[in-house]
């Protein structure tokens, strides 16, 4: 697979974006964030410091409460449900609880995004079993999500969130339940598929010792306020 | 790579839908269809009686008092009841003709009248009255209000009834299809989170859900109308001599039930399951 041709604009800008839920205190606060294309960047922060919230506005499933948040160039202000869906299939996202459908097949469960798409089975099943045997998930093709271990329910997460070729891949917190060898390999494959794919990659952890390569950018967010620690 | 079904298989469940609906469907569509046909028959009854009178002669002069009758104004016709009539209308209630053979019957005058010209009994009884005629008269207009004096509280009642069964089928159909979407609210994330749209994950459970209760109602309302036609064929077979019961049959109309029940079941799986789905939706994510 190669996919996600350069392109001059931002992956992804927010600007001075604040969110609160309803009836509580401020989530994230006058957050500021640039993500250029291929780009990895890592958001390290404690449980509870907003991470989450920040990848699910990025994801559009919420709404700033101020601010503005511009996606692929494109400046997300009153689109539809609809609309929003239809940037969403340029977003892949490997949430921090996993949730697969049991009944599916590892296969049918990675093709999904295609699948809702519309896509016919035909025209994609080669890929898609190319992308699981490329993330090790060869010989378990047929084998259905509860049989699977963390580490390859990990994997599968990622191959749905990749099927689509998305131009941006948000991860939360995909070393939360593992030990630091299988995060350090975790965080090598998100690694592998940001320069391999050219897919932009923004990486949150709450872990502040695994990540001090080379050519990442690092952000902390702490009680919602977002500042940068490394430039990449 | 198969093709399987969005939504996991659920045969614990959906049998049990299906026999819900089912059943639902059976009562509300028996209880239309009952109360529709017996409704019309007795109504139809009515129509015929009220505007009779009969007249029971004591003693003999009977042909001059069918004359007397014809005469009276508003009277439409008057004729004697044969011997041969009445026996077979008492015949139910002796349950043999031979013993009836046997009895004194009296003459019995039956009278159409018009219905628009008062009194008309009260005239009857004053012309044999004069003439020197010992009889009874009687209107079966009085006797036929009261039956349609019960047949609105029937009607009131059934359709109650009718209603409340409806109400029940609803609510039932309308709970079973939150809760069973409700505890897959999973799938609705997970297809959220592959990308599809509020149109795509609906779509699917109401594919699912509206097929269900569709057949499932269908189900029912069939088997209400068959239960309905062998009720109506077993009185038949058992009322040869009782006109009011021979009236009760299936209308082209009943045939309607079928169709309509189903229709109306899935419509409110179809409203419901949509209802829930964009709640989940716009409430977990």
């Amino acid at each position: 697979m190669d996919f996600n041709p350069v392109t001059d604009e931002p992956t992804l800008q927010l600007d001075e974006v604040s969110l609160r839920y309803k009836r509580s205190q401020s989530v994230l606060e006058g957050v500021d964030l640039v993500l250029e294309p291929q780009s990895f960047s890592i958001l390290i922060g404690p449980s509870g410091a907003g991470k989450s919230s920040l990848l699910k506005l990025i994801y559009l499933t919420v709404r700033p409460t101020s601010g503005t948040l511009t996606l692929f160039g494109e400046r997300i202000y009153n689109q539809s449900r609809n609309e929003r869906a239809r940037m969403r299939q340029r977003v892949g996202i490997v949430p921090q609880d996993l949730e697969f459908l049991d009944h599916l097949t590892l296969e049918e469960n990675a093709a999904l995004p295609l699948r809702v798409m519309g896509k016919k089975a035909k025209t994609y099943r080669d890929d898609v079993e190319e992308l699981l045997v490329s993330l090790g998930l060869g010989r378990n093709l047929n084998a259905h999500p509860p049989e699977l271990s963390a580490g390859q329910r990990q994997r599968l997460g990622i191959a749905c969130a990749l099927v689509s070729e998305p131009d941006l891949l948000l991860a939360d917190e995909p070393t939360a339940n593992v030990d630091p060898s299988t995060a350090n390999r975790m965080l090598d494959l998100y690694l592998d598929i940001n320069q391999r794919l050219g897919t932009t990659v923004l990486f949150a952890t709450h872990s502040d010792d695994l990540y001090d390569d080379e050519g990442k950018s690092i952000y902390r967010l702490e009680k919602g306020k977002l500042t940068m620690e490394k430039a990449g | 790579m198969s093709s399987s079904s969005i939504l996991p298989p659920n045969r614990v469940h959906e049998i049990a839908l299906f026999f819900v609906v089912a059943t639902l469907s059976f009562f509300v569509s028996l209880s239309g269809i009952v109360f529709k046909t017996t409704y019309g028959a007795t109504d139809q009854w009515i129509s015929q009686v009220e505007n009779q009178i009969t007249v029971r002669i004591i003693d003999s002069k009977e042909d001059q008092a069918v004359n007397l009758i014809t005469d009276v104004r508003g009277v439409i016709s008057a004729k004697q009841i044969e011997r041969d009539e009445l026996v077979t209308l008492l015949e139910p209630s002796f349950q043999s003709s031979e013993i009836i053979s046997e009895l004194p019957l009296p003459t019995v005058i039956s009278v159409l009248f018009d219905t628009s010209v008062a009194g008309v009994d009260e005239a009857i009884k004053n012309v044999l009255k004069n003439r020197g005629y010992e009889a009874s008269v009687v209107s079966h207009a009085a006797r036929s209000e009261n039956v349609r004096w019960g047949l609105d509280v029937i009607q009131m009642t059934s359709l109650v009834v009718i209603g409340l069964l409806t109400v029940s089928t609803i609510l039932i159909i309308a709970i079973t299809t939150h809760s069973t979407v409700a505890t897959q609210g999973h799938i609705v994330r997970v297809l959220y989170l592959a990308g599809a749209r509020d149109g795509y994950i609906t779509g699917a459970f109401i594919a699912r859900f509206w097929f269900t209760i569709f057949l499932s109602s269908l189900f029912g309302a069939i088997l209400a109308l068959g239960t309905a036609f062998l009720l109506i064929l077993a009185i038949g077979n058992e009322s040869r001599t009782v006109s009011w019961l021979q009236a009760i049959q299936l209308g082209s109309d009943d045939f309607l039930i079928p169709i309509v029940v189903p229709i109306v079941a899935s419509l409110i799986a179809l409203a419901t399951t949509r209802s829930t789905i964009i709640g989940t939706l716009k409430k977990q994510i």
